[in-house]
């Protein structure tokens, strides 16, 4: 939660416990898996990425790319070629 | 109130607020607390005291009822899996394989039957006969 605040330049400030709601909705959907863990003598759990969690984050990126690319596109036109 | 004081009623607060079955709630209430502490962890090794680290740290991870209200879908699910199962031992589907039973063997009497009319005119042809 602190490296989403910190790595959106404060836009993404959520409530860090949000976060765990949100692992376990992850795990069922079969794109994370969480085991407890013990070293460092606390008790953990820790997740990550599943194959299909991979895929997911691959495909989610993408299309993010492409929205964003038509979002940016749209509202910034390049100016138009001379030519026409 | 102390550190692990403003912590324990923080959880007992969420826990209060979590549907479901206890065993999925102690999971989830004891992956909150490792949070907690860790958070707690950080604010005092940045300088506060164990109860103002403890009291940010609660602070930042937000409205307990909320959160709690966050993990519904969650222990939704394990509750559902939890009915199924029960529904599975004593409900309709244990129903439907009695009936199932019940009409496999109302066949085979109605083959034994059936079988009875084969055999049964020829006894008295073979009656007949002799």
């Amino acid at each position: 939660m602190e490296a989403l605040r910190a790595g959106s330049g404060g836009h993404f400030d959520l409530p860090a416990g949000t976060v765990y709601p949100a692992l376990r909705r992850l795990e069922r959907a079969g794109l994370i898996t969480g085991t407890w863990d013990q070293t460092g003598g606390r008790e953990r759990r820790v997740y990550e990425l599943t194959a299909a969690g991979r895929r997911m984050l691959d495909a989610e990126r993408g299309s993010w790319r492409q929205f964003a690319a038509a979002v940016t596109a749209l509202l910034e036109p390049a100016p138009r070629p001379a030519a026409l | 109130m102390t550190g692990s004081q403003h912590i324990e009623s923080y959880l007992s607060e969420a826990a209060a607020a979590l549907p479901g079955p206890a065993r999925a709630r102690d999971d989830l209430i004891a992956e909150l607390r490792s949070g907690l502490l860790d958070a707690t962890d950080a604010y005092h090794a940045a300088g506060h005291s164990p109860d103002e680290a403890a009291a940010a740290a609660t602070a930042e991870f937000g409205d307990p009822r909320q959160i709690a209200a966050a993990f519904g879908p969650e222990l939704a699910a394990r509750q559902a899996r939890r009915t199924a199962l029960a529904l599975i031992t004593t409900g309709p589907l244990i129903g439907l394989l009695w009936a199932a039973a019940a009409t496999a063997s109302h066949i085979a009497i109605h083959r034994d039957s059936l079988s009875d009319h084969i055999t049964a005119p020829r006894s008295p042809a073979r009656r007949s006969t002799t």
